[in-house]
């Protein structure tokens, strides 16, 4: 049920790497947790980023939530259609709803992330608590 | 891991319902809740220009009788009781020698001698304990919580949804008056209040026949627009009518004159707990005072951050939401007397940065009849 090109992390990031960039956004349970979203807030281009620092926050109706790089990189492109359309992250987590691109500072940082496999274990494990 | 007694969360008789009807649930005030159903702003909007079913059933009632109940009610709360009529209720609020809540409440009169207090889901023992400690009158005090659900129908299409299938007919009564009803054959207590700003009624009535409520109201209400509703829609709409939610606008530390609540403060009626103390406030003055504010910027403020004026830290907003109806980020703050006043501005910190927000008049949204 979650894409298996894509590795998560436990804050329910996912990263898509294509040789030297990851794409971010937030899972799709993640989106389903907060609810309607309304606003976001990311950093710039050209802003460097280190893995499981926060990255910006995703704010519902209800809540705000941290979003946190699953890795560091510096910031190459950033999803501005979510500027007016953060509901994006609702009808497209993994695709429209993307949130930044980064060029990877060591693409082996990814190694250390959950794969869809994993990640489904670990919201079930979640839920079961 | 915690020693000691582990807090069971309690469910409501809807709870099952709830999951059926595709809620997402959250523990709040001890009790696993529906948040939301279809989406938060849709929930809203639908009891703005239609209307929605809420369950309530987490919030408690006390029951006030004997000879000298009203005596007792009107010694433990602020607003004045001795004027309301038969089967009439009123907002109160329970009250501290200090001048602050103990809870803010609905007060309900079946007669002299039988008040019914619906109270806030959290503050129920408390509030319970506090009425039986200072209970030095003729009169009985119980917590009959238990014995009740509670569904909330609001919004404009809230009174004929209800009337295809109750008696008597609840278009003949009043704001804030209620009445003995029977709603799907099923008896209670129907009154017209709400928590949303809207036209709207709460009825109580026994766990047993939640089930044959909640499924024969929708279905009554399905031409009129009626939806489920949780308590996600719950805020945002009391947020947006101003009303204070106990635990974020009301607290042990805050007097009802600062909180806006002077009109329930009734210092001529008579003694009762805090009348002192609100009396000396008006002569010396206040120390905060609870304002609206809508974000210039596009920020959402929420409780607890900072706000600033003149380059000082004033105050710190209690509540702060997106606004579904308003289309504004909206949110209520503490600040000095000094500086409340609609259009001045304010800056709210978030995350770091501190952002616009301009002061408005109170409430943010009040229907149009």
């Amino acid at each position: 049920m979650y894409p298996v090109e894509l590795q998560y992390t436990k804050d329910h990031e996912w990263l898509r790497v294509d040789e030297s960039t990851g794409t971010i956004g937030i899972t799709d349970h993640a989106q389903k947790e907060l609810g309607d979203i309304v606003y976001v807030e990311l950093p710039k281009d050209g802003e460097r980023m280190t893995a499981k620092e926060t990255l910006g926050s995703v704010e519902s109706v209800k809540a705000v939530s941290d979003v946190y790089s699953p890795v560091s990189g510096q910031v190459v492109a950033v999803n501005s259609k979510l500027q007016d359309k953060p509901e994006l992250i609702n009808t497209d987590p993994y695709g429209e709803g993307w949130l930044v691109r980064l060029r990877l500072t060591d693409p082996r940082e990814a190694e250390g992330l959950m794969s869809s496999e994993e990640y489904e274990a670990y919201v079930q494990g979640k839920a079961a608590h | 891991m915690t020693t000691g007694t582990a807090i069971q969360i309690k469910r409501t008789a809807f709870y099952a319902l709830h999951k059926a009807a595709g809620a997402r649930m959250v523990e709040f005030a001890g009790w696993e809740m529906p948040v939301e159903y279809s989406g938060i702003v849709a929930e809203h909007m639908s009891v703005r220009t239609a209307a929605g079913l809420f369950d309530v059933s987490h919030m408690g009632e006390i029951e006030i009788r004997g000879r000298e109940a009203l005596a007792l009610v009107q010694f433990v709360t602020s607003n004045d009781a001795s004027g309301l009529k038969d089967f009439q209720a009123q907002y109160t609020a329970l009250m501290r020698p200090q001048g602050s809540a103990v809870d803010d409440c609905v007060l309900h009169r079946f007669g002299e001698s039988h008040y019914f207090l619906c109270v806030n889901a959290a503050n129920t023992e408390k509030d319970f304990a506090w009425i039986v400690s200072h209970n030095h009158f003729d009169a009985e005090v119980r917590d009959v919580s238990d014995g009740y659900s509670q569904l909330a129908i609001q919004g404009p299409r809230a009174a004929s949804s209800l009337a295809r299938v109750t008696d008597p007919d609840p278009n003949g009564l009043g704001t804030y008056w209620f009445m003995r009803a029977r709603c799907l054959g099923v008896e209670g207590i129907l009154a017209r209040t709400g928590y949303t700003g809207e036209d709207g009624f709460e009825f109580y009535f026994t766990p047993e026949e939640s089930e044959r409520l909640w499924n024969g109201l929708l279905d009554a209400g399905k031409g009129e627009g009626l939806v489920p509703a949780g308590l996600g829609a719950r805020n945002t709409l009391r947020l947006e009518a101003g009303y204070a939610l106990y635990g974020h606008e009301l607290d042990e530390e805050t007097t009802l004159l600062e909180a806006n609540l002077g009109w329930i403060s009734k210092l001529e009626k008579g003694e009762f707990l805090g009348r002192e103390a609100l009396l000396a406030e008006k002569r010396g003055g206040l120390r905060k005072k609870l304002v609206g504010f809508e974000m210039l910027d596009r920020a959402i403020a929420r409780a607890n951050y900072a706000v600033w004026a003149a380059g000082i830290e004033v105050g710190r907003v209690t509540s702060g939401s997106p606004a579904p109806f308003l289309k504004k980020n909206i949110g209520l703050a503490y600040v000095p007397p000094e500086h409340a006043r609609p259009g001045r501005e304010l800056e709210i910190e978030i995350r770091g940065r501190r952002w616009r927000a301009r002061q408005v008049p109170l409430p943010f949204y009040k229907r149009t009849l």
